[in-house]
């Protein structure tokens, strides 16, 4: 029964992040006209422009090789696995399991270096600029990552994301050192979605593949983020029903309170702000894994 | 056993014989020397699968009362697989594409095997130093003579003497210790004794260099994890596993930050091994303090990644020099400003190095990742003491420093459009070659894949050590909580799915022409390739380190950059934490 229950809520998971996601990038079209006091374009125009698109031919560089050509599909895929690992509304799906953090965010960071690839087998000049400065700011994001986690799994007892985040329903963890660590890590959320996008040459299906990767990569940030950060009202698989719609409910509150963050946070990004945010994310998160550590006495 | 000194005589007669035959008779000479290692690689892999229990030989030579006695027990069995399966990859590249390469290089890689096979099987000091000399002098002689290959000559004489005087001190834990670390240190080039790594990588032919990079340094592996954790009778207490951790620290970020910043592709390959070095080193250490405060499950989490790091590490230390050999001779440079879009002109060679950077940064579903998360784990089943927090930053770092840097290599060399026209007229290593780096690839991409395969292979050694059983917890199909291969199920089930979509989705077919190059002028008609400058360089990726306030130090010595005097009080300010949280975990 609680595997049959761990499937279902893991399908419903998988329905509900794929409807969401659209709805994620229309509300971050509308919510920042809306608090500027602006008149906010249609709700769906992101899509109806990725459609519009869609009919277009994409125009690829003569220079462009495999890379540049799986680039796109697999950056999608590999957004896809993170939102589909995540977890939305419960706790305990099938693939709990498989909730590493550190792999999970090294799937997204994977992704990231798809696109940075993609972007230099083109040869294109600014292009390649920016995939420097991509490169440049993972340099210090991926140690930070790396640290955060290793600071919430001491603390937890466990690295999965279904651990950790029972662990902080449970206030089983020191305050201060997670607080540390999460903060870095949405720090580094922030860092994510605010960067400039570096395939800006990219035409037809090509850059519909590369926008539905970032509409993946907002929401799986946002999920990890609030699951880490607000972790309140999360259901368990095996509760059933109910406290699932309790679980979605919060959830929904949770997104709806992310898409406002972000999109006042994405105001104001530019690209010092952004390469602070990831130096003190890495800080953050190396006081975090010392706090971590020295919380619980020494050798 | 008597198949594998057969195998060690075999060899050493063909290197022998290479040094006086035409070239025709030489290549028949490397298929030889090739199947005898591939045959060796079986008997290896035989051994392990099987759990063979340990068996000896005696020879009625040596010294009075120290008759000569070689051993094959499942540590040597882990260690001879590594070093068969470069040995066969070197031995079959050379034969096949360096047919016209002076007599000496595959005489060298003959012999450099069966130095290397004598030092594993040996059971006493002598052996062991005769056997280290035999190899490091076998790859000293297989190119032009110069400063590096005397430096890297020197380095294995001072491992093989180090070798011989521990073999004089049993009852001294401590001097076994500190003699165990001068070797293995010396020989895979880890600070202090990193200096002669990279110009022998550079200076040697790329045959040999794949030895010195895929036998010698899992070389020095075995023998500090036989001296110095071959001795589970009398544990080091903890604070002895610091100096390792203090150098693998100083040797994974010094590594990964050269392999960011190199401008040659065998160099930035030298600076990632000497990475993959402190790797070990730290998961020596983690081992040691595993056994020291008695905790066998981090213990187990160390050795595990210790294992996996070696064969990573000859694996992709062969199939890395042997791709960068390729792009030297194909491309006419190993100088990454005189290359660019190799992918189209040197496709195998371009699996080849994207396999060995895939496996040797931090992406996951490589070696390197997998070789990472274990250590990560070992650290959080260690207790709780601030000691480790240096060590989980520089791992951290040095993760980045790694992805930069084969991001940068790849980008550089493989992608974009030709720098010069010399690499547009690159050629591709020879047919017959290809399947040598292929099969290695594979191999690559198979360990991340399944690291659970290293640990399984590794099970006798492990419990060689320390009578420790891997039990349910390691598979063939991955490690416990280890998720990476269910998750590039998914991803490769996602992907199908978007590319069915894409073509069900009846959209216009792309067009390939010039993109829109952000208002940039055309190239003049004289640079076919577009203007070389209007590329990405490779510079700019590190983070750029503060600048020092003191003049006078920026001036002294002359030869220090700024940057370097930055590097050094950087590491500088490492050590004084690391002696801080010491002092602090210990109180």
């Amino acid at each position: 029964m609680t595997l049959l229950l761990g499937i279902v809520a893991q399908l419903l998971h998988i329905g509900l992040v794929l409807l969401a996601a659209p709805l994620l990038a229309g509300a971050l079209s509308v919510a920042p006209a809306w608090l500027a006091g602006r008149t906010p374009p249609p709700f769906a125009q992101p899509w109806r422009d990725l459609l519009r698109q869609l009919r277009k031919q994409a125009i690829r560089n003569e220079a462009a090789s495999i890379v540049g050509r799986m680039a796109p599909t697999v950056s999608v895929a590999l957004a896809g696995v993170a939102v589909c690992l995540i977890p939305s509304f419960a706790l305990g799906m099938v693939s709990a399991p498989m909730t590493d953090l550190l792999s999970l965010l090294a799937v997204l960071g994977l992704g990231r270096t798809m696109r940075v690839l993609a972007v230099l087998d083109t040869g294109n000049g600014a292009g390649g600029a920016a995939a420097a400065a991509s490169g440049r700011l993972a340099v210090l994001a991926e140690p930070a990552v790396w640290l955060a986690v290793f600071a919430l799994a001491l603390l937890a007892g466990g690295g999965t994301l279904d651990r950790i985040v029972a662990a902080r329903l449970d206030g089983g963890m020191a305050p201060g050192a997670a607080a540390l660590a999460g903060a870095g890590l949405a720090l580094l959320a922030w860092a994510a979605c605010a960067a400039p996008p570096m395939d800006t040459a990219r035409s037809g299906s090509d850059l519909v593949l590369s926008q539905i990767a970032d509409a993946l990569n907002r929401l799986a940030w946002c999920d990890l983020i609030g699951a880490l950060v607000l972790p309140y009202g999360m259901a368990t698989a095996e509760a059933g029903p109910l406290a699932w719609a309790v679980g979605l409910l919060a959830w929904v509150g949770r997104l709806l309170l992310a898409v406002g963050l972000l999109s006042a946070g994405l105001s104001v990004a530019s690209a010092p702000r952004v390469r602070s945010a990831v130096v003190l994310a890495l800080v953050l998160a190396v006081l975090g894994a010392v706090l971590a550590l020295a919380g619980k006495g020494g050798a | 056993m008597p198949l594998l000194v057969g195998i060690v005589a075999a060899l050493s007669v063909l290197g022998a014989v290479a040094g006086f035959v035409a070239r025709a008779a030489r290549q028949a000479i490397g298929f030889a020397g090739a199947g005898l290692g591939g045959l060796g690689c079986l008997l290896a892999l035989l051994a392990l699968l099987l759990d063979a229990a340990p068996a000896s030989l005696d020879f009625p030579i040596g010294l009075p009362g120290y008759p000569l006695r070689l051993t094959l027990d499942p540590l040597a069995a882990f260690f001879l697989l590594p070093a068969f399966l470069t040995g066969t990859a070197g031995i079959a590249f050379a034969a096949e594409v360096g047919a016209s390469a002076p007599r000496a290089s595959l005489a060298g890689l003959c012999w450099c095997l069966a130095g290397t096979v004598l030092t594993l099987l040996a059971e006493d000091g002598a052996t062991q130093a005769i056997g280290l000399c035999l190899a490091g002098g076998a790859i000293w002689a297989s190119g032009e003579a110069g400063r590096p290959r005397a430096l890297q000559l020197g380095a294995t004489v001072l491992a093989a003497l180090c070798v011989l005087a521990a073999k004089a001190v049993p009852d001294r834990p401590i001097a076994v210790f500190g003699l165990a670390a001068i070797a293995a240190g010396a020989l895979a080039g880890l600070p202090p004794f990193h200096r002669w790594s990279i110009q022998a990588h550079r200076a040697a032919p790329s045959r040999a260099a794949a030895l010195l990079s895929g036998a010698m340094q899992p070389l020095a592996v075995y023998l500090a994890i036989r001296m110095v954790l071959g001795r589970s009778d009398q544990p080091l207490a903890w604070y002895w596993a610091m100096p390792l951790l203090v150098a693998g620290a100083v040797a994974m970020f010094q590594g990964a930050w050269r392999a960011a910043q190199e401008t040659d592709v065998d160099a930035c390959l030298a600076a990632l091994a000497e990475r993959q070095g402190g790797l070990v080193a730290t998961g020596i250490g983690l081992v040691l303090i595993g056994r020291a405060v008695d905790l066998p499950g981090m213990t187990v989490l160390a050795e595990e990644a210790v294992f996996l790091l070696v064969l990573t590490q000859a694996v992709c230390g062969t199939l890395g020099q042997l791709a960068a050999g390729a792009v030297r001779d194909g491309a006419g440079s190993g100088r990454l400003q005189a290359l660019g879009g190799l992918i189209h002109t040197m496709p195998t060679v371009a699996i080849g190095m994207a396999a060995t950077l895939f496996a040797l940064s931090a992406a996951p579903a490589g070696a390197g990742f997998a070789a990472l998360w274990l250590l990560f784990q070992a650290l959080l089943a260690a207790p709780r003491a601030l000691a480790f927090a240096p060590v989980a930053v520089v791992l951290a770092v040095s993760a980045g420093l790694s992805g930069a840097a084969a991001l940068r290599l790849f980008g550089v060399a493989f992608l974009g459009r030709p720098r010069i026209p010399r690499s547009a007229g690159a050629t591709d290593v020879a047919k017959p070659a290809r399947p040598a780096l292929l099969v290695l690839a594979g191999f690559a991409v198979l360990l991340g894949l399944f690291p659970g395969l290293a640990a399984l292979l590794a099970g006798g050694a492990i419990r060689q050590l320390d009578a420790i059983d891997l039990g349910d917890r390691v598979g063939v199909l991955g490690l416990e909580g280890y998720p990476v291969l269910p998750q590039v199920l998914l991803t490769v089930v996602l992907a199908g799915l978007v590319w069915l979509a894409l073509r069900r989705g009846n959209g216009p077919a792309p067009r390939f022409g010039s993109a829109w190059n952000d208002g940039f002028a055309p190239a003049p008609p004289w640079l076919p390739f577009g203007d070389p400058l209007t590329q990405w360089s490779g510079a700019g990726l590190l983070p750029r380190l503060p600048r020092l306030p003191v003049r006078w130090l920026r001036h002294w010595p002359k030869s220090w950059s700024t940057q370097h005097a930055a590097m050094q009080a950087l590491l500088g300010a490492l050590a004084a934490f690391l002696a801080t949280l010491l002092w602090l975990g210990a109180a």
